[in-house]
């Protein structure tokens, strides 16, 4: 029995969740996030929050973090010099060719993370099959260091063609580097990804190394501080592609956990569909800044094995979230006689111009407020929101309109749940779901005040508003295991001998995974294969996981190809003849965290009678109708609450327009059902 | 396709059909065209991931759509954008070919290769598969994928005279009947193939892609009724429509002329230069190839199907370019129009050599592009470096059996009136190309990439700059044949308002014994162990005047080595002031 934390930092706040086993109660709390040292706001909110007794007490901090997203966003890396194999300095700029948009004529990327001047050859050449055809010239090395030194480099990434094979170069290189006195950071490729195609590795070893210093000095600024306050317990992080690892090998493997804290609100939705039994459904995280949408299928996230930011692959498993530029926070203004809405956010400083906090740009946040929809205004850590700077924060967009102040309130709410709506059909639609069919699941800071507009966009009929959704992601955090995965490009045709290489390969990278995870919680982790596999002569692979017993796959070349059909006939709805090829060996190591009870709610404490009115804007009315405004946590078990009406709670505030009913499930979830669909 | 005047002939897309249902609510109207592009977004995604060649899984050299049941394009994938719009003309043809509609039962599958119906030289095998629900027919799904071989000369040929030395006609017969694959038709196939276990893994990934397609109009059928889905497709084209018009009438009315030039149709080597005009009244456009030259001997003519969609894809892509996401329909292809004359270059009657067809298709663009450039200065960017530089070899290899491998490079991108041009990237008419990793190659033939790497001074200069061409260089390591095709090499990219050309781009082998040769087009030439093969794309058009180029800017390339130092003294003398480095 022990307490966990988990903290998720969004763009303008951070979320706090405090779960005690023996107990099974949640308390959450709300801080405003510290762009400037991510650290600092966190160290506060837990100083705040959690009683010292409690902090020592307490076994694990789990956290989702914006570090490296935000430093590929910004562009405030690491400067990162780059070694590759003579004659291909420029693949990192050449890219693969393609355009991101198929009938875009003028197409710009973003300039690569290593300019040019910053990548040097070094004469080398490894060939397909692992072995050496030209000897590494280690005099090359000096040279790119000199000028490395010059520019002011701290970051070192290299790869060579073909070192997934054989990585015996990049090791030379790196030998030589830090012979020449070499200090600094330094990625291998075959280390960071151990999959062919040498852009994609480069775009992943680059990322790597351009965000290695950033979330290095991040983590350990932040541990020592949770350390100070009297924590004792693991410091884990949130994966890209979910699952948790140690704060020592997020420091080793920064790439993996570049979308950390959007994962962490996909992997929490998913494993509350299981537990209520949701087949399909999709996500809407609203915050200040972004929306964050990823669909659920039978209780789990889409899952990729490449993912992309600010379009760079990433050759690493990666949760399907889609952001886009929308939240409480996103500016609105006339453009040339069209009212606009984001993408562009008054964050957390100077947030909506009713925090009160210095800002007079109009916010979606001041929008809500000046039609009611955040009640009485009384919101998180105790702030009020100041009603006439919100309505004066409006004003100047109603003549160039020519609307009224609830035509513009109503226009701004309108814009971003369209934009919202737009970005979940990608998720769903673009997928072959219909988003009709999928239950919303509404959490983050305004995701609950967005719910009904965005269900009755997308004509869903039932939303979940989970128990603590404000602070839903961070309550994501603690339902995840520690988990460890590495793959290897080895191609070897599917026969006795096949697999027995592949076995060989997975042993290789248990033993690296044993490695990483020294640091973690890795007694007792279950080892867990798939080998992703093809047809002979066929490109694309299907990932097939194959039994393993005693750390070694434990299975024949027969079983595994029927395993193959089977998976490949659900897929594609035939099978070949052909035979069956191993491309790559995917390892995965997973520690179950201590199991947690069932997470509970608080009971229902507030008086009934609380219930106020509050003349609110109803966007199924067309007007302002009165509202009930309630405590979210007085409403018992089963009863059903008609809209429309307001349910407060300590993060969030849950809009519930006309025509809507809400019921409580035993769980502390809030479903909303559509009555006039 | 309607014929107007005698001798010229007027395509263009089909129009709007009385409608006299319900009006669709835009929700519905939306969710379907979203399903719609989705559905072949999927096609293609089943197609990829289970081709056997990389030509359709890297490269893209395929086409996805979904057609309603009047052969009107309802979506397509992205694949090869200079296939925009060319599955219509060989859902009509097939289905014509076979007796007409009252021929087709669900689970029938068409196959069609002969070029003039696909629009496609042979080897561009097109699937079309009708689509059922409660028996009655609702649309087409229909997937074109380049297959390696299928029996051609040779593998890859720039040199034939006739259509019958490009591969194994199949003139739109049933490869499936009533779900069932027709042995005969599908033994043929596959026996016309040099890798026959390749036509029939990427014939399977057809058939698989196409199943995909009608699977997802008949979910919606299924969803939302017969009545519904066709008042939801009506008013996606005529919101298309729309949008499409409203860009049209930006457009000063006028006759503007664009040139472009072939390097040779593959049998002479002489410059074919030919030109467009492009006629806009209010929101209708027309292009007039009219005065095209006559088709020639060797296989660079351009079928009609296809000389369409590159006129099709010239005019989206501009309009592309603003509207990112765009998702192309017929109702966008409504206001144009294309007049060919039978027996020319763009329309080039049987049996006329089609091979190489995508070459000429790309020129094609770009000249229309060139015209348009005129009427809207600022908003089209200086010429690329040229279409399409592909080099395709093959061989019999101990290690790889008979092995063939093809690739498409990227090439230096036009500088626009505001900016660089940025990175080199695929033409416009692959624009989802994707040039192979040298790691992928390597596992799947005898060669030895040495080098890929941008070109020194190879962007045009300008006040705005063109991006740089790419070279590869490629070792054999075993007796390889090679069929290089190249444009472009004379005729660099055009520049704006007072810029530079790019460099042309080129390809040159060195043969072991040191003797060295520059080839444009040549088909199966046997090059032995040792040979050195070195290709450059061009680079892009420059922007405005060199000495309107900031100083800084220049001294920043010279800093990347994006240009020499003898080359930004000579272009650009006033970022170097007397007396200063």
């Amino acid at each position: 029995m022990t307490t966990w934390l988990g903290v998720d930092v969004g763009g303008t706040f951070s979320d706090l969740v405090v779960y005690d086993d023996a107990t099974g109660a949640i308390r959450v709390a709300k801080g405003l996030t510290t762009p400037a040292a991510q650290d600092e706001g966190v160290a506060a909110i837990v100083a705040a929050a959690v009683p010292a007794a409690q902090r020592a007490n307490a076994g694990y901090f789990l956290h989702g973090s914006t570090v490296a997203l935000n430093a590929l966003l910004e562009r405030k890396g690491a400067v990162v010099g780059l070694l590759t194999t003579a004659g291909f300095e420029d693949v990192l700029e050449i890219r693969r060719g393609d355009r991101d948009t198929t009938y875009q004529l003028v197409f710009r990327p973003p300039p690569p993370l290593v300019p040019r001047r910053l990548r040097f050859g070094v004469r080398e050449r490894v060939v397909a099959d692992g072995s050496i055809r030209t000897p590494i010239e280690e005099a090359d090395v000096a040279p790119a260091l000199a000028a490395f030194r010059a520019e002011g480099v701290e970051c070192i990434a290299v790869i060579f063609l073909h070192s997934y094979a054989n990585p015996a170069h990049e090791l030379a290189a790196e030998q030589a580097l830090r012979r020449l006195g070499f200090k600094g950071e330094i990625s291998l490729s075959h280390r960071v990804s151990g999959e062919y195609r040498e852009y994609e590795r480069t775009s992943t070893t680059v990322v790597d190394a351009y965000v290695r210093p950033c979330m290095s000095t991040y983590l350990r600024r932040l541990e020592g501080r949770l350390r100070d306050l009297g924590f004792n317990g693991s410091c884990l992080v949130t994966r890209s592609g979910g699952g948790a690892m140690s704060f020592g090998e997020a420091e080793e493997r920064p790439f993996e956990a570049i979308i950390s804290g959007p994962v962490a609100g996909a992997i929490g939705a998913g494993d509350l569909c299981r537990q209520l039994n949701i087949a399909n459904a999709v996500t809407a995280d609203v915050g200040g800044t972004s929306f964050d949408t990823c669909l659920i299928q039978d209780g789990r996230p889409t899952l990729k094995y490449e993912g992309r930011v600010m379009g760079l692959p990433l050759q690493t498993s990666w949760i399907d979230v889609r952001s886009i530029g929308a939240g409480g926070g996103s500016l609105a203004r006339v453009d040339a006689g069209l009212l606009q809405v984001g993408p562009e956010s008054a964050g957390a400083s100077p947030g909506p111009a009713s925090y009160g906090r210095g800002g007079s740009r109009p916010t979606v946040t001041d929008a809500a407020a000046v039609l009611g929809m955040l009640a009485f205004g009384e919101l998180a850590s105790g702030l009020r929101l100041d009603f006439a700077a919100a309505r004066a924060a409006l004003k100047p967009l109603g003549p160039a309109l020519g609307l009224d102040q609830d035509g513009v309130a109503r226009g701004i709410l309108q814009i971003a749940a369209a934009n919202m709506a737009n970005a979940i059909r990608t998720v769903t639609v673009q997928t072959g779901q219909d988003p009709r069919d999928c239950t919303l699941v509404a959490f983050g800071g305004a995701g609950p005040l967005f719910a009904t507009l965005l269900a009755r966009e997308l004509a869903i009929r039932e939303v979940l508003v989970p128990a603590h959704a404000g602070n839903f992601s961070a309550l994501g955090l603690l339902t995840q295991d520690v988990t460890q995965s590495t793959a290897r490009t080895s191609l070897a045709t599917l026969d006795e001998q096949g697999l027995a290489r592949a076995n060989q390969v997975f042993g290789e990278l248990l033993g690296e995974l044993h490695r990483r995870g020294r640091a973690a919680a890795s007694d007792g982790a279950q080892a867990e294969a798939a080998l992703d596999l093809r047809y002979l002569g066929q490109e694309y692979t299907l990932a097939v996981s194959v039994p393993v017993a005693g750390g070694a796959i434990a299975t024949s070349p027969a079983e595994v190809v029927t395993l193959f059909h089977r998976d490949y006939e659900r897929t594609f709805g035939h099978t070949m003849e052909n035979p069956v090829q191993i491309l790559s060996v995917r390892a995965i190591l997973r520690s179950p965290l201590p199991r947690r009870a069932r997470m509970r709610p608080a009971a229902a404490q507030v008086d009934r009678k609380a219930r106020r009115e509050i003349e609110a804007f109803s966007f199924t009315r067309g007007r302002r109708v009165p509202f009930g405004v309630l405590e979210r946590g007085s409403l018992p078990p089963e009863e059903i609450l008609a809209g429309p009406a307001l349910l407060l709670e300590e993060t969030t505030t849950t809009y519930i327009d006309a025509g809507f009913e809400a019921r409580v499930h035993e769980s502390g979830a809030l479903f909303l059902t559509d009555r006039e669909a | 396709m309607d014929t107007a005047n005698i001798g010229v002939v007027c395509s263009g897309a089909r129009g709007a059909t009385p409608w006299t249902g319900a009006t669709a609510d835009p929700i519905t109207a939306e969710v379907v065209r979203h399903a719609l592009h989705s559905g072949a977004e999927q096609m293609q995604v089943a197609l990829c991931r289970t081709a056997y060649s990389h030509v359709v899984y890297e490269t893209y050299d395929l086409a996805c759509g979904l057609y309603d049941r009047q052969g009107r394009m309802l979506a397509q994938s992205r694949g090869l954008p200079i296939f925009l719009g060319t599955l219509g003309f060989v859902i009509q043809s097939s289905v014509a070919a076979i007796g007409g509609e009252q021929a087709l039962e669900p689970g029938d599958v068409l196959l069609n290769t002969y070029s003039f119906d696909t629009g496609s030289h042979c080897q561009d095998a097109t699937l079309v598969q009708p689509a059922f629900v409660g028996g009655r027919l609702v649309g087409y799904a229909a997937v074109k994928a380049h297959h390696l071989d299928l029996g051609a000369k040779e593998p890859y040929c720039t040199d034939t005279t006739d259509s019958f030395q490009e591969g194994t006609i199949f003139p739109g017969v049933k490869i499936c009947r009533r779900g069932e694959l027709v042995d005969d038709i599908y033994r043929t196939f596959v026996a016309n193939s040099r890798m026959p276990a390749y036509a029939a893994g990427d014939l399977h990934a057809e058939m698989t892609a196409a199943q995909t397609g009608v699977g997802v109009l008949v979910r919606l059928v299924e969803r939302y009724g017969h009545e519904q889905f066709e008042a939801a497709i009506e008013r996606i084209f005529d919101h298309s429509e729309a949008i499409m018009r409203r860009f049209l009438e930006r457009i000063p009315d006028g006759h503007y002329v664009g040139d472009s030039a072939c390097d040779g149709d593959g049998v002479v080597d002489e410059r074919i230069p030919f030109e467009c005009i492009v006629e806009v009244v209010g929101s209708d456009i027309a292009v007039d190839l009219t005065n095209a030259p006559p088709a020639r001997r060797g296989p660079i003519n351009c079928p009609l199907p296809c000389t369409v969609s590159a006129v099709r894809l010239a005019i989206v892509s501009v309009l592309g370019s603003a509207l990112t996401g765009l998702m192309v329909n017929e109702g966008h292809l409504r206001p144009i129009k294309v007049l060919t004359r039978p027996g020319t270059l763009f329309h080039p009657l049987p049996p006329a050599p089609v091979y190489v067809y995508g070459w000429s298709a790309t020129e094609l663009v770009d000249a229309i592009q060139k015209a348009l450039a005129q009427p809207l200065a600022g908003e089209l960017p200086a010429g690329c470096g040229g279409s399409m530089p592909s080099l395709v070899l093959w061989g019999l290899s101990p290690q790889y059996g008979f092995w063939a491998s093809g690739q498409v490079w990227c090439s230096g991108q036009g500088a626009m009136s505001d900016s660089d041009g940025g990175a080199s990237a695929a033409h416009i008419s692959g624009s989802g190309c994707r040039n192979f990793p040298a790691e992928t190659l390597e596992l799947r033939g005898p060669f030895i990439e040495q080098r890929r790497a941008l070109i020194q001074d190879s962007g045009g200069v300008g006040r705005h700059t063109g991006s740089l061409g790419v070279e590869y260089v490629f070792e054999l390591l075993e007796d390889t044949f090679a069929t290089p095709i190249f444009e472009r090499t004379s005729t660099p990219s055009w520049a704006v308002q007072g810029g530079g050309s790019g460099k042309t781009g080129n390809l040159t082998i060195r043969l072991p014994d040191g003797t060295s040769r520059a080839y444009v087009k040549a088909t199966a030439l046997l090059l032995p162990k040792g040979s050195i093969i070195h290709g450059a794309s061009g680079g892009g058009g420059g922007y405005g005047a060199p000495s309107e180029r900031d100083p800084a800017q220049v001294h920043a390339d010279l800093r990347e080595g994006y240009i020499s130092e003898a080359a930004a003294r000579r272009h650009y003398p006033h970022a170097f002031p007397r007396g200063t480095q």
